[in-house]
Parts: C-alpha cells; sequence; structure tokens
C-alpha cells in the first residue's frame, strides 16, 4: 500500500501551480528566488525521510493516536487544533483561488460564488467520505488526470516558442543570496509527505516505504517546470506582469488537432479535478483531528456508511470558506497564502522534530522493557514489562 | 391418505386421487398431472403394479429404487406434491416418487449476453441442469453448494449457495449469508428480484450484483473466490461481491487475443463515458462556453441550431425523450415490428424533426452516439443504471455548464470509491494483493 | 427516508436560483474572428475599432461565408468594444478571435502598447492569437472578403502558424510572444504586415518594432531570410544565379543559432545548416560540383543574411534577441545590458552557412 504515500506527494507536487508558489518564486526571480530552489529541495526532501521513517515506526497509527500515547490528552488535542487549522486553511485557500480563476475563465458574467458552491459541494461530499474511501479516489483520479497533465507539461517543455536564452537569465541568478519566503514556499510541493500524519492509520504493521528516491526527483521536476516554464514563455520581464501565471502560460500552447483548442482549457479542467482532490484531503485530514480530539469518535478508516459528524464538520468547513471568500479579495486572498505557506514550513519542522523525540521515547521504553529481565532477572519488571 | 390430501389441498381439480386395484393387492395414488412427467409415472409405477406385478420385486423395487422417498409424515405431503412429487401408499407405507417433469432438458443458447467464440450454452430455468452446467464447467473438489431454504416463501424457489471453499473469503460469505437471512419476501421470482432484496440502500445508483446468464463467466468468478447464488426458475444467476470493472468485461475479452481484448475493453470505457456525458457537454458547449471547443466546431453548431427555436437543454430533454422512448418500444414489441419502430422512429422521425427544424442536426448525432454507445456496455443491468444517471449530468449542465460536468464527475467517482460491495472496495484498483496466493483463472491460461 | 428528500428538496432550492440565469444559447452570441484597431484624427476619440463579426450557416461551403464588419471610433478599445455591443442584436463573443490587426499608421504615430494592454487583460482573448500589421489600416484588412472562406474569418486564420498553407516568407506572431518582445531585454518586436488584394490577403512582410512602434518593414525577399534564421521556418528556397541559369534548392531542413565570439568587443556568429534538394536547375550541375556548389550557395546565403543583420542593426532593434542571448552568457545582469547597449550599434556579424544538398529531385 506504499502506493497511496507517493500519490498525496505527486499531487500536492502539482498543487504547487494553485498555491502561487510559482507567482511567488517568480516575483523573487531576480532577489533570491532561484537560490531558494536547490535549498528547499534538500530541505523537503530531509523532511519527507524523517518524516516518513518516524511513521514507519508507528504502523496503523495516525498522528492523533500517535499524541496519544505519548502526550497529554490537553497537549494531543491543542496540537491536533493546529493541525485542523493549518489543513483546513490550506483547503480553503485552494477552493476560493481556484473557483476564483474558474469563474474568470469559464464562467466570467456570473455571480462567483456560484463556482464556489458547486464546488464546496463536491468537497462536502467527498472529504466527508471515510479515509479508505479518500485514498481510492486520490488513486483514481490520479491515475485518470496525471497522464494528461504531465503530456500538457511536456509539450509545454518541448515548445519551439520556448526561449532558454531567458531561462538561463534567471537560472544564472542562482549566485543571489536566496529569500526566505521563496525558501518556505518551494518547500511546499514537498508537503505531499506530510499527508502521512492522517493516512499513516491506513497502513499495515510492518510496512516497509521504498523508492524513496521519488519524492526528491518529483518534487525537484515540478519545482523547476513551474518556476522555469513560464519564464521561457513570458521572458524574464513579462513574466512577472501575469497574475494567472500558469494558467497564462498554457494558453501559449495550441492543440492544432484537438477537440479542445486551447491548451488553457484541458489545464484548467484537469486541474477542476486536482484542486477538488486537494481540498479532500486537506479537509478530511481536519475533520478526522476534530474528530480525534473527541472520544466519543474512535479512529475509524473504513466505514462507508458516514456518520453525521462528519457532514456537520464539512459543512462548517464549506461555510467559512463562503465566509472568507465574502470579505476576501485578491490581494488578501495573496497574503494569507504567503502566510500559510511559511508558517506551514514551520509546522512541518516542529511536527518532525516532535516525531523524533516520539521515536525515541518508544525505542527508550522498548529498550526498559528488554533490558531488566536480561541484567537482574527481576520476576516483578518483567511482569509489568510483558 | 387420499382424504388427508385433498383435505390440505382444498380438493383441487386438477389433482388425480386413485386407489389402485391390480387384482391382487390395492395402491392409494395421487399426483398432480401437470407438474409430472407422465412416462416416467407410467414407467416407474403404472407398469411394474399392473402389468408385471410381483409382490417382493414391487416392495424391493419400492424400498431400494432411489426414485422412491420415504414420506411417512402426513404434513410433508402436500409439499411435496406441490413439488411434482407422486405419492403412493402401499401396504401402509407411504412413498414419494420423483417424476418431476422437466421442461429443460438442454441449456438454452446465451440471449442476453452474446458471445463470439466462447460457449453459446447458458442457464436454463431449471436449477439442477444449471448446477450441472457449473459441475461441468467448474470442475473442483473445493466448489461448496449450500441449499438455502426458507420456510415461508410461497413459491418455494429453492436457492442455492455455491462457492470455492478454499478461496473465498469467510467474512463475505457470512455477510452473504445473513443478507440472504434478511430477504423477507415470501414471492421471489426472478433473480433480479433478488438482487434488489440484497442490496441494502434502495436508491444506489450502480449494481453490487453482478446478474449473468453464462456459465463460464460463473466459473470464472468462482475461481476468483467470488459468491453464486442459484435460483430456481430464473436464467440468471447472481454474482458477488463484484467490482466496478466486472460491469464492462464481456466473456470474450478472455478468449479473445490480447490486443483485440485490450482495444475493446478501452472502446466500452470511453463509449460509457461518452453516453454519460455527451448530452451534458453539449448544453455546456451551446449555452455556456462555446469557445472551450473548436472553432469549426463552434460555428457548424451555431449554424445549425440557428432555427431552433427554444434553450439548448430542452432540445436535449426531447431528444433523449425520444430515443428512450423507442428503446423501450423496441424492447417490449415483437422482434418483427421492433425493427420497424427503430427504423422509423430512428430515421424518418430524426430526419423530420431536423428539417423541421425542432431540433439541430449536431443534436441528432449526439443522440445517436448516446444510444448506441450505451448497448456498448455488456452487462444490461448496468447500462440501465449509466442510462439513467447521464440525466444528472444534464441537469447540472444546466446550471453550471462544463464545470459543472467536471464535478459531477469527480464526484461521481468519489461516490463509487466509498461503495462497497459486501464489504470490498468497488472501485479500486490493484487491490487483488491479499489474494495474490490464488492461481490465476483456467479460462485466462487457456486463452494465453 | 423523508429526510433524505427534505435534503434533497433543500439542495434543489439552493442550487435553482444559483444556476439557470446566467445560460445563454450560442445562437444569441455574436462570434469576433477578427478584429482591426486603428488610429483616427479626432483627439477625442483616438481609437477606431472595427470587428469582424460571423454570420454561421448550417451550410459550409467555400465562399459561403458571411460575416459582417461593424466599426466604432472612441476614447479607448474597452469603451469601442462595449459601444459597438448596442450595434449588434447578439452577446459578442471574442473567445473564437484569433486574428488582431494593427493598422499601419496607429502603429508609426503611436504605438501598440495600448492595443496590447487590452489584449493581455482581457481573458476570452487567447495568448495564440495572431497579430499583424495592417497595411494601409486595419480596417481595409478585416473588409476584404476572401472568396475560398469556408466558415468566416478561417483564411486569415490558416495562413499562419504552419495551419495551413505553410508559406517561408510569413512570420507568425502571436499575442503571448509579442507581450514578450515588448518587455523582454534584448529582444524586440515583430509583426508580419498583411496588405489585402482584391479578394485574398497578402502576408509576405514582416514589420521590425522597437518597443512600441514600426522601425523598418523588410521586403518579401527579405522576410524569407529573416524567417528562416530567426525562426528555422522550413519549406523555404535558396536560389542563385549561374552562368547557365538560376539554381533553386528547396529547404527541407534547417535550423539556426547564434554563438558569440570575442570577449569585451564581441562578434555575433549566426550558424546555419540547410538540407534540400534542388528544385530547379540546369541539368547536371551539382554531378560535376557538388561540393562547390554546396558551399557558394552557402556562401551566397551568408553575404544575404550578414546585409540584413547590419540593416536591422542599423535601425537599433534586435528581434533575433542577440542582447538576450549575450545577457545569458554574461553574468552580473545589470552591468552586461548598459554594455550590451553600448556595443550593439557597431557590433560585427558573422553568418557561416552550411548547405547539404540531398539530390537532384527526380532528374539528373
Amino acid at each position: 500500500m506504499i502506493r497511496f504515500y507517493y500519490y498525496h506527494v505527486v499531487y500536492v507536487g502539482l498543487m504547487n501551480i494553485m498555491m502561487l508558489v510559482p507567482a511567488l518564486l517568480i516575483s523573487h526571480r531576480f532577489s533570491g528566488g532561484v537560490s531558494a530552489i536547490p535549498l528547499a529541495i534538500a530541505a523537503g526532501t530531509l523532511i519527507a525521510y524523517l518524516t516518513s521513517s518516524c511513521f514507519q515506526r508507528f504502523p496503523g497509527l495516525g498522528l492523533p493516536e500517535i499524541f496519544d500515547r505519548f502526550l497529554p490528552r490537553w497537549l494531543a488535542c491543542f496540537l491536533n487544533g493546529i493541525g485542523i487549522v493549518i489543513w483546513a486553511t490550506g483547503g480553503i485557500i485552494v477552493l476560493y483561488s481556484y473557483s476564483n480563476t474558474i469563474g474568470l475563465f469559464f464562467n466570467p458574467e456570473t455571480s462567483p460564488y456560484i463556482n464556489l458552491t458547486i464546488m464546496a459541494i463536491a468537497c462536502i461530499w467527498a472529504a466527508s467520505r471515510c479515509s479508505r474511501s479518500v485514498q481510492f479516489t486520490n488513486e483514481m483520479l490520479l491515475i485518470l488526470s496525471t497522464p494528461m497533465i504531465f503530456w500538457i507539461l511536456l509539450k509545454a517543455m518541448l515548445s519551439p516558442w520556448l526561449d532558454w536564452d531567458a531561462i538561463w537569465i534567471v537560472a544564472n541568478q542562482v549566485t543571489k543570496p536566496p529569500s526566505a519566503i521563496s525558501f518556505y514556499a518551494a518547500t511546499f510541493v514537498f508537503s505531499g509527505a506530510m499527508n502521512a500524519t492522517l493516512f499513516n492509520r491506513l497502513t499495515k504493521p510492518g510496512y516497509k516505504l521504498r523508492y524513496r528516491w521519488i519524492i526528491p526527483l518529483i518534487g525537484t521536476m515540478f519545482l523547476l517546470v513551474s518556476f522555469f516554464v513560464p519564464i521561457g514563455f513570458h521572458g524574464t520581464q513579462a513574466v512577472g506582469n501575469y497574475l494567472y501565471i500558469w494558467s497564462v502560460t498554457t494558453d501559449c500552447l495550441i492543440m492544432k488537432y484537438g477537440f479542445i483548442q486551447r491548451v488553457l482549457y484541458l489545464f484548467l479542467l484537469l486541474y477542476t479535478l486536482l484542486s477538488l482532490l486537494f481540498v479532500m484531503n486537506t479537509w478530511h485530514t481536519a475533520m478526522e483531528f476534530f474528530k480525534a480530539c473527541f472520544r466519543r469518535y474512535p479512529p475509524a478508516t473504513d466505514q462507508p456508511r458516514v456518520p453525521a459528524v462528519n457532514w456537520y464538520v464539512c459543512i462548517a468547513l464549506a461555510a467559512i470558506t463562503f465566509a472568507y471568500a465574502y470579505f476576501t479579495n485578491d490581494l488578501r486572498n495573496r497574503i494569507l497564502s504567503e502566510i500559510w505557506l511559511v508558517s506551514r514550513f514551520f509546522i512541518e519542522v516542529i511536527l518532525t522534530a516532535l516525531l523524533l523525540l516520539f521515536v525515541y521515547m518508544d525505542r527508550r521504553s522498548k529498550q526498559r522493557r528488554r533490558a531488566p529481565p536480561k541484567s537482574s532477572g527481576n520476576p516483578a519488571s518483567k511482569a509489568t514489562g510483558s | 391418505m387420499l382424504k388427508e390430501v385433498r383435505d390440505q389441498l382444498g380438493n383441487p381439480d386438477d389433482l388425480i386421487t386413485e386407489t389402485m386395484d391390480n387384482g391382487y393387492t390395492k395402491m392409494e395414488f395421487c399426483f398432480f398431472p401437470g407438474m409430472c412427467d407422465i412416462n416416467q409415472v407410467k414407467d416407474g409405477i403404472l407398469v411394474p403394479f399392473s402389468y408385471r406385478f410381483d409382490p417382493d420385486e414391487f416392495r424391493r423395487m419400492l424400498h431400494a429404487d432411489l426414485g422412491f422417498i420415504r414420506a411417512d409424515k402426513p404434513e410433508e405431503w402436500s409439499g411435496l406434491l406441490l413439488k411434482g412429487f407422486v405419492l403412493l401408499q402401499y401396504e401402509g407405507e407411504t412413498f414419494a416418487f420423483g417424476a418431476i417433469r422437466k421442461m429443460q432438458t438442454k441449456p438454452d443458447p446465451t440471449q442476453v449476453e452474446a458471445s463470439l467464440q466462447g460457449p453459446q450454452s447458458a442457464y436454463t430455468e431449471d436449477l439442477d441442469l444449471n448446477l450441472n452446467l457449473i459441475r461441468t464447467l467448474y470442475n473442483s473438489k473445493s466448489l461448496g453448494v449450500e441449499w438455502h431454504e426458507k420456510n415461508d416463501i410461497a413459491s418455494q424457489s429453492r436457492i442455492m449457495l455455491l462457492y470455492d471453499r478454499d478461496k473465498v473469503d469467510p467474512t463475505t460469505l457470512k455477510e452473504v449469508r445473513s443478507r440472504l437471512d434478511e430477504v423477507d419476501k415470501n414471492l421471489i421470482l426472478a433473480a433480479g428480484q433478488l438482487v434488489k432484496l440484497m442490496s441494502h440502500k434502495r436508491h444506489r445508483m450502480f449494481p453490487v450484483i453482478l446478474v449473468t446468464e453464462r456459465p463460464d463467466r460463473t466459473a470464472m468468478h468462482l475461481n476468483k473466490g467470488k459468491i453464486v447464488i442459484m435460483l430456481d426458475g430464473s436464467r440468471f444467476v447472481l454474482l458477488m461481491p463484484v467490482r466496478f470493472f466486472d460491469f464492462l468485461s464481456a466473456m470474450d475479452d478472455y478468449y479473445e487475443p490480447f490486443w483485440m481484448s485490450r482495444f475493446l475493453i478501452v472502446l466500452r470505457y470511453i463509449a460509457m463515458l461518452l453516453t454519460l456525458t455527451l448530452p451534458a457537454l453539449y448544453i455546456s458547449v451551446v449555452s455556456y462556453n462555446p469557445e472551450v471547443f473548436r472553432v469549426q466546431l463552434a460555428f457548424t453548431i451555431d449554424g445549425s441550431r440557428a432555427a431552433v427555436p427554444y434553450p439548448s437543454f430542452i432540445e436535449v430533454l426531447i431528444m433523449l425523450f425520444m430515443i428512450e422512448a423507442l428503446i423501450e418500444a423496441s424492447i417490449r414489441l415483437p422482434r418483427f415490428v421492433g425493427s420497424t419502430a427503430a427504423t422509423v422512429g430512428g430515421l424518418i422521425l430524426g430526419q423530420a424533426a431536423q428539417q423541421a427544424a425542432l431540433v439541430s442536426s449536431i443534436m441528432i448525432i449526439v443522440t445517436s452516439v448516446v444510444a448506441i454507445s450505451n448497448f456498448v456496455i455488456p452487462n444490461s443491468t448496468f447500462s440501465y443504471f449509466i442510462r439513467v444517471l447521464k440525466y444528472l449530468f444534464v441537469a447540472v449542465s444546466i446550471f453550471s455548464g462544463l464545470i459543472g460536468v467536471v464535478v459531477t464527475l469527480f464526484m461521481l467517482i468519489v461516490y463509487l470509491c466509498n461503495m462497497r460491495s459486501f464489504g470490498e472496495p468497488y472501485f479500486a484498483l490493484f487491490i487483488n494483493e491479499k489474494k495474490k496466493k490464488n492461481k490465476r483463472n483456467p479460462a485466462h491460461q487457456k486463452a494465453g | 427516508m423523508r429526510r433524505t428528500c427534505v435534503g434533497w428538496l433543500l439542495l434543489a432550492l439552493l442550487v435553482l436560483p444559483l444556476g439557470g440565469c446566467q445560460l445563454k444559447d450560442i445562437d444569441k452570441r455574436f462570434f469576433v474572428v477578427s478584429a482591426g484597431f486603428d488610429q483616427t484624427d479626432d483627439p477625442e476619440k483616438p481609437y477606431r475599432v472595427t470587428l469582424r463579426l460571423a454570420l454561421t450557416s448550417s451550410k459550409v461551403e467555400a465562399g459561403t461565408a458571411h460575416a459582417q464588419v461593424e466599426t466604432v471610433d472612441a476614447a479607448s478599445i474597452a469603451e469601442a468594444v462595449r459601444h459597438l455591443k448596442s450595434n449588434v442584436d447578439k452577446e459578442l463573443e471574442f473567445g473564437h478571435c484569433r486574428e488582431f490587426v494593427f493598422g499601419r499608421g496607429m502603429l508609426e504615430k503611436q504605438g501598440f502598447q495600448d492595443a496590447m494592454q487590452w489584449l493581455a487583460r482581457r481573458r476570452d482573448i487567447q495568448g495564440v492569437s495572431n497579430i499583424m500589421v495592417g497595411d494601409p489600416d486595419a480596417a481595409s484588412i478585416l473588409h476584404t472578403k476572401p472568396i475560398s472562406e469556408r466558415y468566416p474569418g478561417n483564411a486569415l486564420f490558416l495562413t499562419f502558424g504552419n495551419e495551413g498553407t505553410e508559406a517561408s516568407d510569413t512570420v507568425t506572431e502571436y499575442m503571448f510572444d509579442l507581450y514578450r518582445r515588448e518587455y523582454e531585454t534584448g529582444l524586440d518586436p515583430i509583426l508580419p504586415v498583411a496588405r489585402s488584394s482584391q479578394h485574398a490577403y497578402q502576408i509576405n512582410r514582416v514589420a521590425l518594432l522597437d518597443k512600441n512602434k514600426i522601425r523598418l518593414i523588410l521586403n518579401p525577399e527579405e522576410t524569407q531570410v529573416f524567417n528562416m534564421t530567426a525562426n528555422d521556418i522550413r519549406k523555404a528556397v535558396m536560389a542563385m544565379p549561374s552562368e547557365k541559369g538560376r539554381i533553386v534548392m528547396a529547404v527541407t531542413r534547417l535550423r539556426s543559432w547564434i554563438t558569440m565570439v570575442g570577449g569585451t568587443d564581441p562578434k555575433v556568429v549566426l550558424h546555419v545548416r540547410a538540407t534540400g534538394f534542388l528544385e530547379q536547375s540546369p541539368p547536371r550541375v551539382l554531378e560535376a560540383d557538388w561540393h562547390g556548389l554546396e558551399r557558394r550557395m552557402g556562401k551566397r546565403f551568408s553575404e544575404s543574411t550578414e546585409q540584413l543583420l547590419y540593416k536591422i542593426r542599423d535601425q537599433g532593434v534586435d528581434p533575433y534577441g542577440f542582447g538576450l542571448h549575450y545577457l545569458a552568457i554574461h553574468r552580473g545582469r545589470q552591468k552586461a545590458w548598459e554594455h550590451w547597449k553600448s556595443i550593439y550599434p557597431d557590433i560585427r556579424f558573422e553568418v557561416r552557412t552550411d548547405v547539404k544538398i540531398q539530390g537532384t529531385g527526380m532528374v539528373r
């Protein structure tokens, strides 16, 4: 079942476009955005490796269960709360900005709330399913949509209109000292590994995460493509003028023989699926974290009949999205997503540290159990140990 | 005995009750002539009793012949008679003689799931013959057969539960048994009815039980560890648990060469997607996003729609209604009238509707593609579900265009992924890992 | 049971009023197939916008395409388009508009940046729209009715981007590329020049612009050379006179790239590698001196290209992107750019053409 882990890596990597990561990097293209990329690749890979190794030690346990095992109840709940906030916000930002993009390109004359409503209903429906169903959906949708997305990316990379001189000029900026915010934003590409926090519940005892070299490979590829391809199409200067950078980039491509001639539309339709997928996963994670705060809801991963509380939590999240959409605009959304990208990085670091601590505690308690019978043979300690 | 039987059954006129006397001794004797094979009765009872009567031999025959069963309990008598047994009382002992009239003696030809190169025989309405068909195809020691009896069923339909003891998942088997126990309808006439009773949710959008008439499909599924339910009097058997993909596979896929069958499978999935989304896509292109599809297409649609007096979705609904009515009519009509109806409806009406500018010519093409693609789906139950489901897409596209269609597609996938067929995932790829130890099915080996 | 019913009803009530209102059928929309922008003499309303609207019919045949042309003057393009809406009975739809014509007069006096602003801002205008200069003005191009058109606007649209013909002297310029060239350091805009002739379009020249206005218009021969060296256009010909008659090679494969030699005082070297076969030549010329012919042909092409490069350089524009390439291989952006600007007016060019003749066609 390790492939499910990599699905998370792939779709989160692809979603960097909707999280405004390329826009942020490109706005810093002459002030340290480029040198942030290799640093982010190193840091992201390190975090992904560490967390995945830690989670392997707790098969079948999600992060809330691990918290419960090592921490007092109130602290576990508090940490769950942070998890809820960070995951739910990610979903809300994507839902808002994507419904905006869709409204702009597909139904510009209508109220933006219509698109938001449709997508929110789909997200409520999807996120309230059980974890196992969510995983199956991940697999299905990725198998359906990634081949075409990769094809679009490849088509973009092989286009004769791609200006390699412009890419070189920007790549030469690698000597500038890295900018902090670009670094935080770029590490988002590797965030998919973090979804193991919840979906580790579905792993079987003794599972081994092989092929972990895929993570840096995929992350590096996505990061380079999503940063350099727009520069290649729009040049070093004009690229900074665009707001919807990747939509405009795919609009430079044309399918001469396709039913849909503008690659832009195909791209947006595919990304609709991916964005819904992303929101589904984030909201689902937030929902499960919320449920983990109450003893009434033990973790259940395979539960085709949806309990009412799932509906309530997801509807609440959708309501928050609507409120957010009412009070925000493009600029505020941009600022919030930057804040989100930064705070997400720090929370990932804290989480990694916590996990390392838990692994250490786990190992020590096991040693303590094992050690006494050897050294002293004390029957009392043996009894407590077993 | 005769009086009791007559009392129990309310003295029906089609019951023959006779006290026979061959000069030496007497025998009480009753049966429903309509339900019994009269030749068997003659050979088995009448000839030994009347023409070549030998009291010792006759007694020996009654006790030793497999055709005769002791039936001493008076309360069983009426039930046995109703199943087509002959009851006879000789020297104070009662026997039942199985002379059930068999309508079918050889397997039916396949009617619903035709195959080009596979076996052409299908199940009949006789359970024993069906069992024979399966036992022949799946000739394995591990085949488990359970008779599921329910007392209060009026039709006394016999229900058989078949599975491979080594390969079946015990939890699934338990689940199936309990579901079968929960069925409380007292008159089960067809396999489809049992399917309906066994699937919990009545409003499910997809079938979780595969109904088939092909013994080879049954054998293949038995080999995969699936459970089979057979019903007396039904040409179809039930397979469970099944997955989404089973409904889109025809048996020919296992018999045809590799690339051919892969091609056909891909074709079927594309056809399913077309029949689901094409009307909805038409509405979205015409009413919301004409700029999405290529310019020639937009202009052609625009030109052909110029004279159509109402919005696109009314046009779509009219044409869909027409085609559904046509399909429904040609199923119910006798076969030779059916083809006429199809010609009238499909050709003449379509052409006329377009010329009268009631619908656009593109819409005619859309409608026929939808109808044809729908017939590509090999399983008829499944194709019904798809037929209904496309209206959901149409409804969404009326309100939100192309994006609505994509979002609905997403929701559909989520729905499918959340479905379980008797506890097993319905729409998930590569989940056979836990059954890796199972050998591949023999049909596959033969084909390869 | 009842609860789910109520749930569905509520959902329907929620969704129904949301949708439906924005449903606009295709036959209530007017497809704009090409748009032209000109300058007027009126300072109050300096922009003249001409739109070509498709009148579709169910029959698609050559010559049956009908179009309606609307013109309006306004203070800005956006306002002009809004005014135009009141002239027509349906909603204007720009989604399928892929031809934009800038009037030559506008490009010479006022520049294209305002028009470009509007194009880049509109969400429904394709990045791959073709942009061209209308000579003498945009309106004349839009009023032309080509006989071969199967549906409105397709004649113009098929001319570009190898969609229909693959003419060697037609330069294709997309909207996104023009926008890139407008802002890029060391890369200047180019635009094909279209002229209407009776019932057809003639697009065989290219205009070279600085960041805003036309500086130079190349003649068809120069345009072909430019197109071959800058855009690697195949399907071109290389011709050379000889004592017995003209020798013409049809190019089947072409590749060009730039290198720079020399440190502080660089020389731009343009490499061209062309492969082709003889389409017209006196008999048995190639057999007599295969390599010599290749060399002579290459030399001749190099010479004409060098001439063109110096001509372009003297106008102070850089459509090839030499400056961009210089920046790419020299780090330290700001200083390099200043240095390049100072050396570009007297930069030296060298063209090295490597011609390979594959054969002489069907006869010797």
